[in-house]
C-alpha cells in the first residue's frame, strides 16, 4: 500500500491508487485482515458541521484499528473565540496526533489544515468541494456489487450538484474508473462548466436514469427552497425525485444510493429507499471498510 | 537637482522628448545653477507623477509600498484609516458618497471635497444614486458596481476551477446589471459618474456604449484584474482572494482592450493590506484584498502599452477625474515618476522636496 499523508480529495488520485484502496476496503470488508495497525495513535475528529454518520463511522473505524480516538468539539467553541483554523488545527496537532480528520463547512479547509500542521489529514468533509472518503465507499459499493468492474457502467447521479462534495467526490472516483457519468438536477442547482468535466448533464430525470446502471440521489436540503432554488419540496420530487414508478422502470438490476440522511419522500419515495434496488444500508457498512483502508493509508 | 539623460513623456502636452529637468526647492525650474548635483537617468521615462485613484490605507507603511510603486499621489478610499498621513507624498481622500457607506443618506460635500467615493460597498438604492448625481453636479462620484443579491456567498467569477473547487461563485451580471442601471440613470441626471475596479467583458461593453453616446462616464481597473483570472484559485491560492471577483479569460482580455482603447480611464490600484490573521481562514472566511502598489507599473508594462499611454492610465487621467495638475511645466510643483523601460520597473519618484532617485 502507498503511503498517502493525507486524503483531500479524490481528484487527480491515479486509478492504481483508487483500485489499491478499494482491494483493501474489501479485504477488511471480508474480515480478511485484522490487526490493529494504529494501536497506541491517537486519531482526531474535528468536526466544525454537525455530523452523526461521517464522525461515527470514522470513530468506529479507527477504534477498530486499536487507535485512540479524540473528538474535538469545534462549534461554539474555540470557532466561536475568534481562534483561527490554522491556530486551531496546530493546537489539535501539538496534541501529538497522529491523523487530523476535519469535517468544515467551508471548500478548501481540510488542505489548509494540511499545509498547517505535520500529522495526516483526512477530509471529512469541506464545503461544497469533495468529501473523498464518502465517494470511495460509493465506489467502493458499485465495484462490490459489480464484481470489481466498474467500467463502461452509467450512474446517473441527481440532485443539488451545485453545493454536493459528494457530488465531485463521486465525480473524480467514478470517472477513473471508468464509469459514464451523467448529472442531473434542476437548473438552479447545476454548477457552470460541470460538463467541461467530461460528463453528460441534464435537467431531464427520465433522461438521466434511461440505462442507467446505479442511481446516486443526493440530499436535498428542504432550506434551499426559501433560497428561490426551487418552488417547493412537493414540485422537487414530482421533477427530481426517485418515484416508485421512476424506480419500476429502470433496468432490472439496477441500483439506487444516498449519501444519508435521506429526506423521505423528497429525494427517494420510501419505498424505493427500503425496496429491493436500495443499497442505503449497504453504504453505511462499507463505510466503515473503507475508512478502515483510508486510515490505514495515511498513517 | 538635475535629471540627466532622460525621455519627458506627458500626453498633456503631447511632449515626448529626450531632455534635462531641473528641480530646485520642490518645484520644476528652468536652469540648472552651477554646481548643482547630477542624477544620470539616461534610458529612463520621465512622468508626470502617478496618481492612484483607489485604495485602502490602513498604516503608513503602506506609504512606502506606495512610493516604490511610483505613486506620488494616493486618493484614500473612505475605508481607509483617517490617521495616515505623508510629508513625503501626497494623500487625498475621497468622501463617503453616502453616510457610513450606508447607501442610505447623502454624504456630505465641501467646496473642497476631491471626488465622492462608495469605497467596496454597494449602492442598493438608485433612488440615493439618483439624488447624488442631481446633488452633486460636477463631482465625481465614484461607485462599486454590484447587487449584492446576485453575489450571493460568492467569492469568485464563474469558472472551471470554482466548480472544481466548490468555491460559490459571482455571476458577471452582479456588476453588470449595476452598471447598466447606474448609466440610465446618470442620463436622465446628468453628472459625473466613475466605476471603480470594473471587471467584465459587459461592463467594458456598457461604458464604451455609454461613452459613444456623450455621457459623462468614465472607469477603472486593477493590476490584478488584469493578470489574474479565476484560475488563480488553483489550490485555493488567497491570490485570488480580492474584491470584486476575479473574473474568466475571455473577461481579462476585454479589459485590456478596454485599457488600451481609452474605454477603461485609468489603472487603479485597490490596494488592501489585510491582517494576516484575516488569511488564516479557508478561502471563502477569508478577508479578500491584495498589496498591489508594487505590482501596478509592472502590470501596464506586461500590457505593453505605448509609453504615452501607460503615462496616461496612471497619471493624465487620474489627474484629469479629479482636476488635479499633473504638469512638467517649469514653476509646478514637482511631483514625477521615473520609470526604467528597460527593467520594466519604477526608478524612483519625485514629490516636492522628497525624493527617491538620489538613493537608487
Amino acid at each position: 500500500m502507498t503511503a498517502r499523508r493525507h486524503l483531500l480529495g479524490l481528484e487527480g488520485l491515479p486509478r492504481t491508487e483508487l483500485e489499491q484502496l478499494l482491494s483493501r476496503a474489501h479485504e477488511y470488508r471480508e474480515g480478511r485482515v485484522g490487526g490493529r495497525h494504529l494501536s497506541g495513535r491517537v486519531v482526531a475528529n474535528v468536526f466544525y458541521e454537525p455530523s452523526t454518520r461521517t464522525r461515527s463511522s470514522f470513530e468506529v473505524a479507527a477504534a477498530g484499528l486499536g487507535a485512540h480516538v479524540l473528538n474535538w468539539t469545534v462549534t461554539g467553541s474555540s470557532a466561536s473565540k475568534g481562534e483561527t483554523l490554522v491556530d486551531t488545527a496546530k493546537n489539535i496537532a501539538a496534541l501529538g496526533v497522529s491523523v487530523i480528520i476535519v469535517r468544515h463547512q467551508h471548500s478548501g479547509a481540510a488542505a489548509l489544515v494540511a499545509r498547517s500542521v505535520g500529522c495526516s489529514v483526512i477530509n471529512a468533509g469541506d464545503g461544497q468541494h469533495e468529501h473523498p472518503s464518502q465517494g470511495l465507499l460509493d465506489a467502493y459499493t458499485l465495484w462490490r456489487r459489480w464484481g470489481g468492474v466498474l467500467e463502461n457502467k452509467r450512474v446517473a447521479i441527481v440532485g443539488d450538484i451545485l453545493h454536493s462534495r459528494v457530488a465531485r467526490s463521486n465525480l473524480h472516483a467514478l470517472k477513473a474508473l471508468g464509469v459514464k457519468l451523467v448529472f442531473c438536477g434542476p437548473p438552479t442547482l447545476l454548477p457552470s462548466h460541470l460538463s467541461q468535466l467530461g460528463v453528460d448533464v441534464t435537467t431531464e430525470l427520465d433522461v438521466a436514469l434511461n440505462g442507467a446502471d446505479a442511481v446516486m440521489m443526493l440530499r436535498i436540503q428542504k432550506e434551499r427552497a426559501s433560497e428561490a432554488l426551487f418552488p417547493s419540496a412537493a414540485e422537487y420530487h414530482q421533477r427530481w425525485g426517485l418515484t416508485t414508478a421512476r424506480a419500476a422502470a429502470l433496468k432490472p438490476e439496477a441500483v439506487v444510493l444516498h449519501p444519508g440522511p435521506v429526506n423521505r419522500g423528497l429525494e427517494l419515495s420510501p419505498e424505493v429507499a427500503d425496496g429491493q434496488r436500495s443499497l442505503i444500508l449497504e453504504q453505511v457498512e462499507n463505510g466503515i471498510a473503507v475508512r478502515k483502508a483510508v486510515l490505514e493509508a495515511v498513517s | 537637482m538635475i535629471l540627466r539623460g532622460a525621455r519627458l513623456i506627458d500626453p498633456n502636452t503631447r511632449t515626448d522628448t529626450k531632455t534635462d529637468l531641473v528641480i530646485r526647492d520642490g518645484k520644476i525650474a528652468d536652469k540648472a545653477n552651477a554646481g548643482e548635483a547630477v542624477i544620470d537617468l539616461d534610458g529612463c521615462w520621465i512622468a508626470p507623477g502617478f496618481i492612484d485613484l483607489h485604495s485602502v490605507l490602513r498604516d503608513e507603511s503602506e506609504l512606502a509600498s506606495a512610493i516604490r510603486g511610483g505613486f506620488t499621489t494616493v486618493v484614500a478610499a473612505p475605508e481607509s484609516a483617517s490617521s495616515v498621513k505623508s510629508d513625503q507624498i501626497r494623500v487625498l481622500r475621497a468622501a463617503p458618497l453616502t453616510r457610513g457607506l450606508e447607501g442610505n443618506e447623502l454624504g456630505e460635500v465641501a467646496a473642497t471635497t476631491l471626488c465622492l467615493s462608495q469605497g467596496f460597498k454597494p449602492l442598493n438604492r438608485a433612488g440615493v444614486l439618483r439624488r447624488a448625481l442631481q446633488y452633486s453636479n460636477r463631482t465625481l462620484l465614484v461607485l462599486h458596481a454590484e447587487d449584492p443579491s446576485l453575489t450571493g456567498a460568492g467569492v469568485i467569477g464563474e469558472g472551471l476551477t470554482p466548480t472544481r473547487l466548490g468555491l460559490p461563485s459571482v455571476p458577471v451580471a452582479a456588476e453588470s446589471s449595476i452598471i447598466a442601471r447606474d448609466l440610465q440613470i446618470l442620463e436622465e441626471t446628468g453628472g459625473r459618474l466613475h466605476f471603480a475596479h470594473v471587471t467584465t467583458a459587459r461592463s467594458v461593453e456598457l461604458i464604451r456604449h455609454a461613452k459613444a453616446r456623450g455621457l459623462s462616464v468614465s472607469a477603472d481597473v486593477t493590476p490584478h484584474h488584469l493578470t489574474r483570472d479565476t484560475s488563480a484559485a488553483e489550490d485555493y491560492s488567497l491570490t485570488a482572494r480580492v474584491w470584486p471577483p476575479l473574473r474568466s479569460p475571455a473577461d481579462l482580455a476585454v479589459l485590456k482592450a478596454g485599457l488600451l482603447d481609452g474605454t477603461i480611464d485609468a489603472i487603479a490600484c485597490d490596494h488592501v493590506k489585510v491582517d494576516v490573521l484575516d488569511r488564516e481562514h479557508a478561502f471563502e472566511a477569508c478577508a479578500p484584498g491584495c498589496e498591489a502598489f508594487e505590482a501596478a507599473v509592472a502590470t501596464a508594462f506586461a500590457l505593453e502599452l505605448p509609453p504615452a499611454r501607460l503615462v496616461e492610465v496612471f497619471a493624465s487621467a487620474p489627474a484629469r477625474l479629479l482636476g488635479l495638475a499633473a504638469s512638467l511645466a517649469v514653476g509646478s510643483e514637482a511631483r514625477l515618476t521615473v520609470l526604467d523601460p528597460r527593467t520594466r520597473s519604477v526608478r524612483g519618484v519625485v514629490s516636492g522636496r522628497f525624493n527617491t532617485l538620489e538613493k537608487p
